[in-house]
């Protein structure tokens, strides 16, 4: 194990890195977008999710509503509507060029629509069999888009890593419920200072919260003075898929105390949304970004590094 | 083996009449860029959809690159090959002919990219 450690201190990457025994993702964005992707919702057509939404139809079902009354946008109705699409960018900018990334030239870029209140996505859906710790690891930045020459250090209202998870179905062999959680952090760019946020009772969505602020959550990230100098942050979070629980959260040097809280679908999700159903050992990986302003904000990632160790069947 | 790397960009994305213009997109890592049109539907007394690609140095102030579809009047799909485009790409046109409330066309539009 010590050789181990050895090795992955001296590799170039992940000597930066603090993964857990078993590198699951180790995504170096100079080398592809890795199997990261844009969300689009489920388009078969979906009345399970009473509390939130009226009855999704299906696709052809909105394209022939759209048929029956012209003035209606089909883009504009879910599971459609206009998304900014991730991208591999050099980080260009009119007035520094190219600047590259932490190490190397390209980072995933996750833009958002120049919109208030959009969010931009990228997703990797990892389906794991077995359980035990799960680590999850970047380098980020995020800034707004500079068109108007203005710092636009609070165009940008939040960063966040959201997940979906479902445990694997085999835990009913030993009696055990298969259950769905969505453990997520938020970075809430507050004017009046920057804080963290859990996803601890949340029952909205993956992404929406309702957000628990974290007791010790104050944090200032570098921003920089300038809207296209780029700072780069480490973020590791772990979470334990055996017992359903946080572990550990750090960004930039502090360490958030979070081991042992856990995300409780609050109020409860009913029905099949609340179950693992089509979707059994389910770790889907959300990185975001949400716009303050009309204006497009992107969120950086030099890289990602996803870990994982220990359970009964040998991890 | 070269990389290669699909984008949809819009999907049944509805055109009224007016200007239109697709999000900025870095592909600077790519040699060879595709855009493709999948017009799903027209609509109206003359719909009509001209698209032109653009390139940026900064993202931010744009510049023909000498590429245009021929106008899409009706279903159906189309494409237009890029190259020596540098990093930043976009599409920009107008939408025409289509009916003074709802869509002219619905249509999908993808970027394909390749090293």
């Amino acid at each position: 194990m010590d050789l181990a450690r050895a090795l992955r201190r001296s590799d170039r990457l992940l000597g930066r890195y603090q993964p857990l025994e078993r590198l699951l993702v180790v995504d170096d964005f100079d080398h592809g977008m890795n199997g990261w992707q844009g969300l689009f919702p489920d388009y078969d057509g979906w009345e399970d999710y009473p509390e939130r939404y009226a009855p999704v139809p299906t696709v052809p079902e909105i394209v022939a509503l759209s048929r029956a009354d012209p003035g209606l946008r089909i883009d504009r109705r879910i599971p459609l509507g206009r998304r900014a699409m991730p991208m591999l960018s050099s980080l260009t900018s009119w007035d520094i060029g190219s600047q590259g990334t932490w190490d190397g030239t390209y980072a995933l870029k996750i833009p958002t629509l120049p919109i208030a209140g959009e969010k931009g996505l990228a997703v990797k859906r990892l389906t794991l069999p077995e359980r035990g710790k799960l680590r999850f690891e970047t380098y980020f930045c995020y800034k707004a888009e500079p068109s108007d020459f203005r710092l636009g250090e609070h165009d940008v209202r939040a960063v966040f890593l959201a997940c979906d998870v479902m445990d694997p179905h085999h835990l009913r062999e030993r009696g055990e419920e298969p259950l769905r959680w969505w453990p997520a952090v938020r970075y809430v760019n507050d004017p009046a200072g920057g804080r963290w946020q859990m996803m601890l009772h949340g029952s909205e969505g993956v992404l929406d919260g309702p957000w628990d602020d974290l007791p010790d959550g104050r944090q200032d990230l570098g921003f920089n003075r300038s809207p296209t100098k780029y700072q780069w942050h480490y973020l590791r979070l772990t979470i334990d898929l055996t017992t359903h629980c946080y572990v550990d959260f750090h960004c930039y040097g502090k360490e958030f105390a979070v081991a042992g809280k856990r995300h409780v679908f609050d109020p409860p999700l009913t029905g099949f949304r609340a179950s693992t159903e089509r979707c059994p050992g389910l770790v889907a990986t959300i990185f975001g970004i949400e716009a303050a302003r009309d204006k497009r904000c992107f969120l950086y990632l030099d890289s990602v590094v996803i870990s994982a160790e220990g359970d009964e069947a040998g991890w | 083996m070269r990389r290669s790397h699909t984008v949809p960009i819009e999907l049944f994305a509805s055109l009224a009449n007016g200007p239109y213009e697709s999000e900025p997109y870095e592909a600077g890592w790519a040699s060879e860029a595709i855009a493709f049109v999948y017009v799903r539907e027209v609509a109206g007394p003359d719909p009509r959809l001209e698209l032109r690609a653009q390139g940026s140095a900064d993202g931010q102030r744009w510049v023909d690159l000498g590429a245009a579809f021929p106008p899409q009047t009706a279903p159906g799909g189309a494409l237009l090959r890029l190259t020596h485009f540098g990093n930043w790409l976009r599409l920009v046109g107008a939408v025409s002919g289509g009916p003074s409330s709802g869509p002219a066309a619905i249509v999908d539009i993808y970027w394909v990219f390749k090293e």
